[in-house]
């Protein structure tokens, strides 16, 4: 997983209507009409933006007509997430610990305050 | 006590902008015990770092401009420093510091501590990296543990992101 790629899929995911039009995919392959009709936007606007996805891998054209329907292509996604468990279990991990740690300290005071 | 307070609450993560990591977790404290934890060196040591991992705090100067460094020994016995520079503190409610590891830019983080109703503590801790590039480039920088598969989380990632 090189982080040069991910560092693609992040820019590509920096934008909103970008990840709205990756929401839509994730539910099944659309074209570019389909695509632009819930946002109010050009055709050439989500060209642009299906561009910059394509560029990152995350979708595929297809070559059928002028049709060319778009797909969704999980990999890069997969390694963003992949990515996000690393740095998340790090930070799980950590606040499950604070968590235990701060009940233990205030078992402690309690029990102290009882022995005075 | 209220009930609410005994169950440890879930940890949530969201992606912001391009360069952000935002992270909240609500903790059965109070508010001037969890800021404790999080700026003291023999608490801190406690609990940072996934379990398993033992730290040694070498320095913890909180104030702005004051250092911290906490060496950290993994189970395999790799050896990772953490460093970086307070740059406000606002006891007990706001902490902003750097923190560096290796060769990479300096991460810039903000955590904020609020009382909740109830008498316990959110945590909220944001991170801000250099560039969308600082935020990918944080893979192989010893944070390589717990990968998993996770395809059928695809669209609910993309969905929360």
């Amino acid at each position: 997983m090189s982080p040069d790629r991910l560092s693609a899929t992040f820019a590509a995911l920096a934008d909103p209507t970008r990840r709205a039009i990756l929401a839509r995919l994730s539910r099944g392959e659309a074209t570019v009409t389909e695509l632009a009709g819930p946002f109010a936007m050009s055709m050439p606007a989500v060209s642009k933006h299906l561009k910059v996805l394509e560029r990152a891998g995350l979708i595929e054209r297809g070559r059928e007509a002028q049709w060319r329907p778009c797909r969704l292509q999980a990999e890069p996604l997969k390694e963003v997430d992949d990515w996000m468990d690393q740095y998340r279990s790090f930070w799980e991990e950590s606040f499950d610990r604070l968590d235990e740690y701060l009940r233990q300290l205030q078992r402690r005071e309690r029990t102290d305050d009882h022995d005075r | 006590m209220t009930t609410t307070a005994e169950h440890s609450a879930a940890t949530t993560f969201t992606l912001s902008g391009d360069r952000e990591i935002v992270m909240t977790r609500a903790f059965a404290a109070p508010r001037e015990l969890v800021w404790r934890a999080s700026t003291e060196a023999e608490h801190f040591a406690n609990w940072w770092g996934p379990r398993g991992f033992a730290n040694r705090v070498t320095e913890m100067d909180v104030r702005p401009g004051g250092r911290w460094e906490c060496v950290q020994t993994a189970p395999d016995g790799s050896v990772h420093r953490f460093w970086g520079e307070y740059l406000e503190v606002v006891r007990p409610e706001r902490l902003v510091h750097t923190q560096r590891y290796l060769e990479y830019p300096p991460l810039h983080v903000t955590v904020t501590f609020e009382t909740q109703a109830g008498g316990g503590t959110l945590l909220t801790s944001v991170t801000r990296f250099d560039s969308p590039e600082g935020r990918a480039g944080m893979l192989g920088a010893g944070m390589e543990w717990g990968a998993r598969e996770a395809y059928d989380r695809l669209a609910e990632l993309v969905a929360t992101l």
